[in-house]
């Protein structure tokens, strides 16, 4: 590589050296507090969230097994009814016309 | 929820008010108690804007993600277990950010392609201005804006070692801390950005 380029190259790789921190605007803090809202740092804790879903899980189980309990209990009744008019010969698929 | 844990790790940059010394940090914080998050801010501000700022090359983005930088340290430091220190946790948000904002923009550049930033022979006309980092002393400024140009093109990782190590000038055990990776891969990446600034650099020189 020429000399020169490689010169060039280092002093370009060093030129960062003794670099001071810059400095954050003053008026930031501000900024970052009307973003947070500033005094009513209100974050939902995250157990709530966690026992609140639980709470709705639970809620939709109770909701889906009252329904099926509803549904297989219907369907029973109609059993019921079903057997009661064959045992009193009230249904018959067979019934011939004797006229 | 082990918040004790979080104490030790912020007694070493923060004084808590005897008063409140018995309460676990996330308690003090949680009860609006904006002094503690401000002795957090006034501590870590400039490292962090010194961080932000040497990925975004640009001082209006980078007090913008300085504030979301903060506004997340805020909304999560009850989260912070203390496995790391404060300052490794808190240059970690600020790497993240800074990554997450770029890939924003460079989202938005791709969009804008389409339309009239492609000049007739397919080049990408819109050239980044050239950045002077404001710490840097006079006579490298212009040296250093050409540097920065060539951190632009570094893979993330490289990218992240290097301004961890050149500007903020950390020790390679601290970045490895932040990286989460040995320090002999630390040094690896170094080697590699290093090798690969020079590359791009040979690229700009005008004899």
């Amino acid at each position: 590589m020429d000399m020169n380029k490689e010169k060039w190259i280092n002093e370009v790789m060093n030129s960062l050296d003794d670099v001071k921190s810059a400095e954050a605007n003053p008026f930031l803090y501000n900024k970052i507090l009307n973003k947070i809202g500033s005094g009513a740092l209100e974050y939902t804790p995250i157990k709530l969230v966690w026992l609140a879903a639980a709470s709705f899980a639970l809620l939709v189980v109770l909701n889906f097994s009252i329904i099926k309990k509803s549904d297989s209990a219907q369907s029973n009744s109609k059993n019921e009814v079903e057997t009661l008019a064959n045992s009193y010969q009230l249904i018959n698929e067979n019934s011939i016309n004797y006229n | 929820m082990g918040t004790n844990c979080i104490y030790p790790f912020l007694l070493e940059k923060i004084e808590i008010p005897s008063t409140k010394k018995h309460l676990p940090i996330f308690v003090v914080m949680q009860a609006n108690d904006l002094p503690t998050f401000q002795e957090i801010y006034e501590t870590y501000k400039n490292k962090v804007f010194n961080t932000v700022i040497s990925y975004l090359q640009n001082q209006e983005d980078a007090e913008e993600v300085t504030q979301d930088v903060f506004v997340e340290v805020h909304r999560s430091i009850n989260t912070f277990e203390g496995k790391s220190s404060l300052s490794t946790w808190i240059y970690r948000i600020s790497i993240n950010k800074s990554l997450d904002f770029i890939k924003s923009k460079n989202r938005k550049k791709r969009f804008a392609f389409m339309s009239s930033l492609f000049n007739d022979a397919g080049e990408l006309k819109y050239d980044s201005p050239n950045f002077f980092h404001p710490g840097v002393i006079l006579e490298n400024k212009e040296k250093s804006a050409i540097l920065f140009k060539a951190i632009n093109g570094l893979p993330e990782n490289q990218k992240t070692a290097f301004i961890l190590s050149k500007v903020e000038g950390l020790p390679y055990a601290e970045i490895s801390e932040v990286m989460e990776m040995t320090v002999s891969s630390v040094e690896s990446l170094l080697f590699r950005a290093k090798q690969n600034l020079q590359k791009e650099l040979s690229k700009f020189f005008k004899d």
